[in-house]
């Protein structure tokens, strides 16, 4: 038994591994709980998506993808503002349509023979691959994202506590807004090398979706969500290693069946909870 | 309001206002002058302004024509089926957001706004229910505890929007009993209400209906002819014990009118 779970950590490989997904557990948990509270998970996703033929065209030409990446972002926001200008579509077929778009211009150039062996990491991750510079970056990610949610915590309260009058309390809605997506596309930069452009999201939005089932204070959620990232990550490696499946896919699989595990325990626990409150209440 | 040979110091006051959105007023001719110490009915129908006049008040817009001027800070107390009920905040928090406005933007509350806010609960009566969550109290503590967070932020002039709309009888004697308070102490309380009788009982009443039907003492102020004219067609008699009494439907109590 201890050595089975012990094993996995013979080989510095696997270590790196664990650190990278541990790193962007902790950011990815602290984040989503955010994006979860102010309802970004439809944003999140057509971030990640929308910045993929950055990642494509960077890999084509050899520059540091997390380049190519940060002017896909700005690209497709730019396309995004542009279309959801449009009156006669809503915001979200807008949104959707460009997103689309991008994300099939990416796979097209990523299924060209122009493009190196090795693209669909850019899809699925190689968490097995990171690289010095990658842990480095992911380090600095994280301590980025706890100080600036550290900084911004009572303000990002206070605007998705009740947005229409937050300004009245000192804190603008247009600059949480923006705070956070500038964070999220920073991490879906910063995630792509382990997780990849389509899993990315599973490390933003499962574990912070199943921590606010569970925890009915901020503080609390947060601590659990970063918990749950870096448990769900280390499982989804023990899977990789003794199941031989894809180690980015696999900790997107744990992360996503801790959320829905969760679900299962709230849809049990939810109804009790309620019948007490009811006569402590009544 | 405390008797006394000096005139109580002017907390409000509006002059000729007018103000609206896109250039369309939705309220006009607002002359009014509120002492500190008063608590003031403000009636009116549906889209009869109230909502923008509180947003004038609040510094959010600003005047299309006159002048407004408010000695002292403003505190809101919205309707609280506005904020999220699921979200997962306890009631110091909520009133801890009060202290944000004056934190330089790299410091979060810390042990000094937390005895505030506390303090604050205290003087709302729900020091008991500090740690529970904002959306398990009852509609009467919620409104309570956004008092207690407009107490935070130290405010003057308290605008309170319908906060006995959806709340039970105990509940709302517990606030009409917190607004008296909160007048002793000094503090205007400007209270958006569909009930005349109620607002009669306190100092001012200001009656709106897309203009300033009347401002001043409930007694002279309330006429049958005011109160026609501020809500016109919303009007109803119930016939009761004493003679009929003139009431007013609350149709559609929850359609404020918006900004663009």
């Amino acid at each position: 038994m201890w050595e089975t779970l012990v094993d996995p950590w013979s080989h510095s490989i696997m270590v790196r591994a664990l650190l990278e997904v541990a790193l962007i557990g902790v950011a990815g948990g602290a984040l989503g709980c955010w994006i979860v509270l102010y309802g970004l998970s439809y944003s999140a996703e057509s971030l990640a998506h929308g910045l993929f033929p950055g990642l494509v065209i960077a890999a084509i030409a050899g520059i540091p993808i997390v380049v190519g990446g940060a002017v896909g972002v700005i690209v497709a926001a730019l396309a995004i503002a542009l279309v959801a200008r449009a009156p006669e579509i809503g915001s979200d077929t807008g949104v959707a349509v460009v997103i689309t778009t991008l994300f099939g211009a990416g796979a097209l150039l990523a299924l060209s023979r122009a493009s190196p062996p090795g693209i669909q990491a850019l899809m699925f991750g190689d968490v097995l691959g990171v690289t010095d510079l990658d842990l480095a970056l992911a380090g600095g990610f994280a301590a980025a994202v706890l100080v600036v949610l550290r900084l911004l915590h009572t303000r990002l309260l206070v605007v998705g506590f009740d947005r229409s009058n937050a300004s009245l309390f000192g804190a603008d809605p247009l600059r949480a807004d923006a705070a956070l997506m500038v964070l999220i596309a920073g991490a879906t930069l910063v995630a792509v090398q382990g997780l990849g452009n389509l899993l990315v999201v599973a490390a933003l939005v499962a574990p912070a979706a199943a921590a606010s089932l569970a925890f009915r204070r901020i503080s609390r959620m947060m601590a659990a969500a970063v918990a749950l990232a870096v448990a769900g990550g280390a499982a989804g490696l023990y899977l990789s290693y003794y199941a031989g499946t894809a180690a980015g896919a696999s900790v997107a699989a744990c992360l996503v069946a801790a959320y829905l595990i969760a679900l299962a325990a709230d849809m049990v626990v939810a109804p009790l909870r309620h019948r007490r409150q009811a006569s402590h209440y009544g | 309001m405390p008797a006394g040979d000096v005139a109580p110091p002017e907390l409000v006051v509006a002059d000729g206002l007018a103000a609206g959105y896109d250039g369309r007023a939705a309220i006009e001719g607002v002359q009014l002058s509120i002492a500190s110490g008063q608590r003031v009915g403000v009636l009116g129908p549906n889209g009869g302004g109230k909502t923008t006049l509180f947003r004038v008040l609040t510094g959010e817009i600003t005047p299309m024509r006159g002048s407004v001027r408010v000695a002292g800070r403003c505190g809101v107390v919205p309707q609280t089926e506005r904020s999220r009920l699921d979200y997962p905040v306890s009631a110091v928090d909520v009133a801890l957001m009060g202290t944000l406005g004056r934190l330089p933007w790299w410091r979060r509350p810390g042990r000094a706004e937390r005895q505030q806010a506390l303090e604050a609960l205290d003087e709302v009566g729900l020091a008991a229910a500090a740690g529970r969550r904002f959306g398990e109290l009852s509609g009467g503590q919620r409104q309570r505890v956004l008092v207690a967070r407009a107490l935070v932020q130290d405010a003057r002039l308290l605008l309170l929007d319908e906060p006995f709309t959806g709340v039970d009888e105990r509940s709302a004697q517990r606030l009409s009993a917190l607004i008296d308070q909160l007048a002793r102490e000094g503090r205007s309380v400007m209270i958006a209400t569909h009930d005349p009788r109620q607002a009669s009982e306190w100092e001012q009443v200001l009656c709106l209906n897309r203009r300033q039907v009347a401002f001043g003492p409930p007694g002279p102020t309330l006429t049958p002819e005011v109160l026609e004219a501020t809500y016109g067609s919303e009007m109803v008699t119930l016939p009761t014990g004493g003679g009929p009494l003139r009431a007013v439907m609350p149709a559609h109590h929850h359609d404020h009118e918006q900004a663009p």
